[in-house]
Parts: structure tokens; C-alpha cells; sequence
């Protein structure tokens, strides 16, 4: 019975999401800090995150996440926006630091042997990475080019879709 | 007048609830289910197939990664694995499962490994029931449906080639790996649904005879419980999810005396144990793992990797048994994301991604673990990555990093990190991974490959299923996903899942194997 309850609790904390829209602004300055940081202006040719609408199409995915997932991300930017820094021993929110403190804090973490950090580094620098080599200017600054798209896939699909819509004769 | 045929029930069809009943119920439509719902229709059963996914929409395939992570992936693409070694265990959730989303790899269960499992877990009855050697004629019937052939050369391209290229150099004898693919035009997108329609997923393999043959196929159903009366099977019930939100949408009950549950390694122990079906405490006791790592090799010259098969040339190493080597390919945005550095250093290394070729590691490592059913209501996994085998993979990655380099990479990166340099740019420098001081978490393994969380053995202590896939303590219950292998496959499991759920399902059906 204890267990079905906490489950119970557990469940509706796990569309804690939903309610922790309030930590969104928070979290999406976490995300810039972050993601500038990862992806700095340069002289590569490479976009930035601004050309590549990195915190705007995170808001967007985060809202397509499941509940749990969109709460982690929540969670994760905001605590780097109001934590990050304490973690290396600075005072402060993480988008009011140099982006050169960023990256020696951020660097920190990859190479401390504490796996905790190790994660978090990851965590942070896995969803920038996956939204800015994903957006077309990305891409064609890489020199990806890729197969036609769609038109084909419908034409490929034609047995499923005919089972779905049709009857037989 | 001719009753229509049946269509798949997508969220408009299901939602608000709704009730149905079957001869037989089969949870998840994954390699493991499509194929058991497949020859149980085709055996007159009237069959209800039940996916917790969506069917994925055409325009998604291909398209922005971490979009089709969120509509397609069991928590978004982020669900992990604790223990040594935290990772993210990508799991489907959707129409076809992991065949949709898989590289169509198809491979044989090694001899050795099958020998393993008879001797140790009695499943030589399965293998070699009567006639001939049942698991062979599984294995050819699902080839033959998925049309399996060796990648053909004319879509190797470059990359598939320098692969090819460093496995020689590295002293291995490689060959086209086989697929479940016809038509296929390299569009190297096998991880983000095939736009051209050419891979054989089951969605487009099997699942329309099993419309064909009557059979109902639920979309955007989570399974929550499998009912249970006098100790046999009565059906299932759960919740609609609407993805729009995330809702409850309506609640379902599908009543049957028989229920085969193939959700997968994580999710059928869940399913299981929220329904108090343990088996003993069995159930979850056990997960395993192939440890996998990416090795990125640049070149002088363009590679363009995002062109060719995705998985084309591959081998396995005669000097560390359990060891394989294939080529590799995933949208940028999700193959960078272990690439090295960060800030300038990172967007100079992935400056040089198309002169990249990249080659995948996979071990079959003693990698032990156990699934739980977290508070949330997910799956709860842990592995344990002992230190001898992270030894192991060390030599494997200096197998595949001297194999780069003496076949012309200028440099090559792999995913270990801090306690070895982010690249090599020669084979003199590669010792430096055999350092003692390598741990778990330096290696950013991932654990796409894993099996075993419902064990099937002759030995009721060392599993909760039977040789025949039934689930001890309850009557009408059979397992058909990779939870049921008694270990780690050493290759891609997608083919021995298929192979097993043929011999199971037909059993159940009544049609020999």
C-alpha cells in the first residue's frame, strides 16, 4: 500500500513539468550561458547560437519532451543558471560569468574525477550539441548533404498506408 | 458486402478508452511482438497487438534528431542506465519499435554463443526442437521476410571503405555486414526512421499481414498491468497517452486468455512487476550489455560520411573473443556529441567531420546488472562494468585506433576521455590506453545492446522463464524480447530476438517450428 502510494506521488511529481513552467525563463538563460559557452562566437565560419536559434528550438523540444525528461532539462539548466558557478567555487548566476570562466568551469568538470561532474558536463553539453548540429545552417556549414526527403517516403509506405485506408475490391 | 479490413487504431481510434477482446494479446510491437502477432494471425488467433508508441508520421523520419528522440524514444532519448557507468539507454517507443530506428543490422547468433546458452540454461530443446534444427529454419524464415542480404558495394561509399580499409590494417577479416534492407540508397538515416522506405523494419515487414489476418493493432497504449485470475492470464489493462501533453487520454482493457509480452529489455520486467508477477524475484534480477564505443578517424581527403549504408562493413576480432568492429553513421547532432572539446576546440573538431569515417565498438563484456520499476514508474537500471573488461576495451579501442591510423586517418578520437589524450596521431601514442588508470566513466560507453532482464533457462533458479518463453507462476504468460536471452548476444540482437519469437509464437500457435 506504502509502495502504491508513493508510486502514486511519484507519478504526479513526474509531471512536475507542467508545473515548473515558472523555472522555464530561468532555465533557458541557463541553456544560453551554456550554449554560448559550448558554441562561442568565432572566426571558423561557424553559426552561432544565435543564427541557429539554439535556446528557441530548446524551448520548443522541451515542450514536446515527456513530462520526467522536460523536468530534467528544467532542472538541469536551472541549477546550472543558479548553481553552476557555486559548484566552482564562484558566486554569482552562470550567465553573468565570462564565457572564458564558463569554459574553465565546464572543462573542470570533464576532467575531474568525480563522475558526478563527469555527467553533468555531459548533460549540459549533450542537448546544445544535438540541437545546434541540427539546424540547417549547421549542417551546410558542415557540408552535409542528404538524400530527397519525404515525397518518397510516402510512395514507400504504400502497403501499410492501403491497409489502413482501404477495403479490398 | 466485404467487412473492411482491419487499420491500425492510432490515437483518434483509441482515444477516450475503449475495450476489445482476443485470443491472444501481445504487447509491444518490436521486432519480438510484430513477428509473435505475425504467426499467431497467421494461425487463425485472433490477435490484439498493443504499442505504447506512435505510428512514426513519414515527414518525422530523417528530419531534426532531438525532435524524433521526443516523439520516439522511451522518455525522450534520455532514459539511463546507473551504475559505473551512467549512460543513455536509447530505447524506441513506437510503432516497430527498435527495427524502425536500428541500423538493420541482422546477424546470426554466433555458435558459440548458442552453445553457451544450451550448456549452461538447457535451451538445446528450443534450438533443435523437432524438425531439424529449429532455430536455423527461424532464422531463415526471418530473413527471408526481412529480404537480409550483405550490404551491396555500390552503397558502401567512403566511408563503409576507410572502415573496411583499418580493419585490414588492423589484421581482421571484414565483410559487408547483412541487413534487413531492399533499395537502399545510403541515405545513412537508418537512426532517424529510413525516409526511402528500403529497411525492412517490422512495421513494413510484418505488421500489415497481421492487419491482413485480422488482427487489431492499438497505437498510444501503455500497459500497465496484466490481469490475472486463478493464477492464469485474463487480459491486460492501461492508460491512452496522448504525446500532445503527455496525457492520460482514456483507459483500455483488452481481455484474452493469453498474453506474450515483448516490450523490450527495460520496459517487460516493468510491466511485469507492476502486474506482481515476479516469478520467484526473478524477474529483473539480471540485465546485461554490450559495451559500445565510437572511434572517429579523420582523413586527408572528403569522406562525406553522411553518405552510404549506414552499418556496411564490420568483423569480429579472432584476438579478443566477444569483439566486434563495425562502421558507423548517426546524424551530426547526435555522432558530436561525445566529439571532442568544448567551445573553439570543439567546433574545430567537428570542422573536420567530413573527412570523418567513424567505426563502432561493440563487446560482449560481463557486464551484470538488474532492471527495477522506479518510483516514477520507469524502469530503475543498473550495470556494473567490472575493471578487467574495461582492460578489454581498452585493447579494442587501440585495436580500431592503430587500424585508422596505419590505413591513412591523420588523427583519431575516440570516446575515452581525461586520463588519455583526445586524439592519437600515431600508433606510438596509442599504449597510452592500456593505462592502468582507466575506470568506467572515462570510457562514455553506451548500452544500445542490452538483454537478459527476464532470463529464460531449463533452471528455475537461474530465470523466470521456461524454455518454451512461458513465465513461471502464472499460466498464459510468454516473454518474446531480448529480456529473455540468458546473456549478451555478441552481435546485434534484432535477428535472434525475431528468430526466438518465431520458434515461440509458433509454438504457441500450435504450428511447429
Amino acid at each position: 500500500m506504502l509502495r502504491h502510494r508513493l508510486e502514486a506521488w511519484a507519478r504526479e511529481t513526474s509531471q512536475l513539468a507542467a508545473h515548473l513552467r515558472w523555472l522555464e525563463p530561468i532555465a533557458l538563460r541557463g541553456l544560453a550561458a551554456c550554449a554560448e559557452t559550448i558554441i562561442p562566437p568565432n572566426d571558423l565560419g561557424a553559426p552561432d547560437i544565435s543564427t541557429t536559434k539554439v535556446v528557441d528550438r530548446a524551448r520548443h523540444w522541451w515542450r514536446i519532451l515527456p513530462p520526467e525528461s522536460r523536468g530534467l532539462m528544467l532542472l538541469l539548466y536551472s541549477a546550472m543558471e543558479l548553481g553552476g558557478p557555486f559548484l566552482g567555487r564562484r558566486f554569482g548566476r552562470l550567465s553573468k560569468l565570462p564565457i572564458a570562466d564558463r569554459l574553465a568551469l565546464f572543462q573542470s568538470w570533464r576532467e575531474s574525477e568525480v563522475p558526478f561532474f563527469n555527467f553533468i558536463a555531459d548533460g549540459v553539453k549533450s542537448p546544445v550539441v544535438m540541437m545546434y548540429l541540427s539546424h540547417p545552417d549547421a549542417l551546410r556549414w558542415l557540408g552535409v548533404t542528404t538524400c530527397e526527403h519525404p515525397v518518397k517516403a510516402r510512395a514507400s509506405l504504400p502497403a501499410r498506408a492501403r491497409l489502413a485506408t482501404t477495403e479490398p475490391s | 458486402m466485404t467487412a473492411p479490413r482491419a487499420a491500425i487504431r492510432g490515437l483518434d481510434a483509441v482515444r477516450g478508452g475503449y475495450t476489445s477482446d482476443a485470443d491472444v494479446i501481445v504487447i509491444g510491437s518490436g521486432p519480438g511482438g510484430a513477428v509473435a502477432a505475425d504467426n499467431l494471425a497467421a494461425a487463425g488467433m485472433r490477435v490484439a497487438l498493443v504499442e505504447a508508441g506512435p505510428e512514426v508520421r513519414p515527414e518525422d523520419m530523417g528530419q531534426a534528431p532531438p525532435l524524433f528522440l521526443a516523439r520516439y524514444f522511451w522518455e525522450g532519448g534520455m532514459r539511463l542506465v546507473g551504475g559505473d557507468a551512467p549512460n543513455p539507454a536509447m530505447q524506441g517507443r513506437c510503432l516497430g519499435g527498435g527495427s524502425v530506428m536500428n541500423s538493420a543490422i541482422m546477424l546470426k547468433l554466433p555458435d558459440w554463443v548458442r552453445a553457451e546458452w544450451s550448456r549452461d540454461d538447457q535451451l538445446g530443446a528450443m534450438f533443435d526442437g523437432e524438425p531439424g534444427t529449429a532455430l536455423d529454419r527461424a532464422f531463415e524464415r526471418v530473413f527471408a521476410r526481412t529480404r537480409t542480404q550483405p550490404t551491396p558495394m555500390t552503397v558502401m561509399a567512403a566511408r563503409n571503405l576507410r572502415v573496411r580499409d583499418a580493419i585490414a590494417a588492423a589484421g581482421m577479416h571484414g565483410k559487408p555486414l547483412p541487413r534487413a534492407v531492399h533499395g537502399c540508397e545510403g541515405c545513412a538515416d537508418c537512426i532517424t526512421g529510413c525516409h526511402s522506405g528500403a529497411k525492412q523494419s517490422v512495421d513494413r515487414a510484418y505488421l500489415p499481414a497481421v492487419l491482413q489476418n485480422g488482427g487489431q493493432v492499438f497505437t498510444h497504449s501503455t500497459v500497465d498491468k496484466i490481469l490475472v485470475e486463478r493464477g492464469a492470464a485474463v487480459g491486460v489493462s492501461g492508460r491512452v497517452i496522448d504525446p500532445d501533453g503527455w496525457q492520460a487520454a482514456g483507459k483500455f482493457t483488452i481481455r484474452a486468455p493469453r498474453v506474450v509480452v515483448a516490450a523490450g529489455v527495460s520496459q517487460t520486467p516493468v510491466v511485469l512487476l507492476k502486474s506482481g508477477l515476479h516469478a520467484g524475484h526473478r524477474v529483473g534480477a539480471s540485465l546485461y550489455a554490450h559495451l559500445t564505443g565510437g572511434i572517429v578517424g579523420i582523413m586527408d581527403e572528403p569522406v562525406d560520411p553522411w553518405v552510404g549504408a549506414t552499418q556496411g562493413w564490420g568483423a569480429f576480432s579472432e584476438a579478443i573473443p566477444g569483439m566486434k568492429y563495425e562502421s558507423l553513421w548517426a546524424p551530426p547532432s547526435l555522432i558530436a556529441v561525445n566529439w571532442g572539446g568544448l567551445g573553439l576546440d570543439f567546433l574545430r573538431s567537428v570542422s573536420e567531420m567530413r573527412n570523418a569515417t567513424v567505426m563502432a565498438m561493440v563487446y560482449r563484456g560481463k557486464v551484470s546488472g538488474s532492471v527495477a520499476v522506479g518510483l516514477n514508474g520507469h524502469p530503475r537500471m543498473t550495470l556494473r562494468v567490472p575493471q578487467d573488461e574495461i582492460k578489454v576495451v581498452a585493447r579494442g579501442i587501440k585495436t580500431a585506433v592503430d587500424g585508422l591510423l596505419a590505413s591513412g586517418a591523420r588523427s583519431v578520437g575516440t570516446t575515452v576521455s581525461q586520463v588519455v589524450p583526445e586524439r592519437f596521431t600515431d600508433t606510438s601514442q596509442t599504449e597510452a590506453l592500456l593505462t592502468d588508470k582507466l575506470r568506467p566513466h572515462h570510457c562514455h560507453m553506451t548500452f544500445n545492446h542490452m538483454f537478459g532482464s527476464c532470463r529464460m533457462s531449463a533452471d528455475p533458479k537461474r530465470g523466470p522463464v521456461d524454455v518454451d518463453g512461458s513465465l513461471r507462476g502464472v499460466r498464459g504468460v510468454w516473454l518474446s524480447d531480448a529480456s529473455i536471452f540468458p546473456g549478451p548476444s555478441a552481435v546485434n540482437p534484432q535477428a535472434t530476438i525475431m528468430a526466438l519469437s518465431d520458434i515461440i509464437s509458433r509454438r504457441i500457435a500450435g504450428v511447429v517450428a
